[in-house]
């Protein structure tokens, strides 16, 4: 775990959050300290989940 | 003191309230408009449409967590605080159906910071602590009632909450654990979450 990347970490993360299916989902600055092309990857693993589950993010 | 505004305030802070002018990006807390950043020659404000994409859909935790007419009247910023009001009250200990007959939570509007929805909550925790039912009959539905609501909330912070020791499968089933998520289904979610954030990162 420790020898991944940030983005790798964040997508781990991600997986983390999601692990339990909760019918909403909280986000606090997810791509913080991830260069662009990472968070917008990691935007839209995020937008497919929301919309594939019907789950809301905020 | 007067931690957050009474009903009858909140509607008229949510009445004169206008999220997609707010300067969010230096929280001036000030109407893009006059003596925003923006006019300073700093960054400006983020356009109508990114704000919108920022906050998707409130509705559902409203329903959870009773939010009522906060809505236009939480930052994203204030996250972290309302995070720390679900694991310090309600959601950890009472369950969903506790939150919507207990305390509910008032934010208080940007302009008047500091927001104190934590002080609010602790105090009304403190004065009215949820009655405690172990040893009752209810104790499994009750019980059932927190694990409920635990699972109804996702979070993704700054940090990973991830153990540096722990291979990520090893994370995941120790989370999964917390949740008391069942083996069976645990496997089946650990594999097409990591298959989809694979995915998305190759």
């Amino acid at each position: 775990m420790s020898e991944l990347s940030r983005g790798l970490v964040q997508r781990a993360a991600i997986a983390r959050a999601l692990i339990h299916d909760p019918r909403v989902l909280l986000l606090d600055e997810p791509f913080t300290g991830l260069d662009r092309m990472a968070a917008e990857e990691l935007r839209e693993l995020l937008s497919e989940d929301a919309a594939k589950a019907g789950r809301p993010s905020w | 003191m007067a931690y957050a505004p009474n009903g009858a305030e909140a509607m008229r802070q949510l009445s004169s309230f206008e999220p997609t002018s707010w300067c969010w990006i230096c929280d001036c807390r000030t109407r893009m408009e006059s003596r925003c950043c923006s006019a300073s020659g700093k960054r400006g404000p983020r356009s109508r449409s990114s704000s919108r994409r920022r906050n998707v859909s409130m509705e559902p935790l409203m329903d959870v967590l009773d939010l009522g007419h906060s809505r236009y009247l939480v930052k994203p910023y204030e996250l972290s605080e309302l995070a720390a009001a679900i694991d310090a009250a309600w959601l950890k200990d009472c369950g969903t159906a506790s939150v919507r007959s207990g305390p509910s939570t008032t934010f208080r509007s940007a302009s008047s910071r500091p927001n104190a929805c934590g002080v609010r909550s602790k105090r009304r925790w403190e004065d009215h602590p949820p009655q405690s039912s172990r040893g009752s009959d209810s104790s499994a539905a009750r019980r059932a009632q927190v694990d409920g609501g635990r699972r109804a909330i996702g979070w993704i912070g700054h940090q990973p909450q991830l153990y540096g020791q722990l291979t990520v499968r090893e994370n995941l089933r120790f989370w999964a654990s917390l949740y008391d998520v069942p083996e069976s289904e645990f496997l089946l979610r650990k594999d097409s979450l990591l298959v989809s954030s694979r995915s998305a990162g190759s």
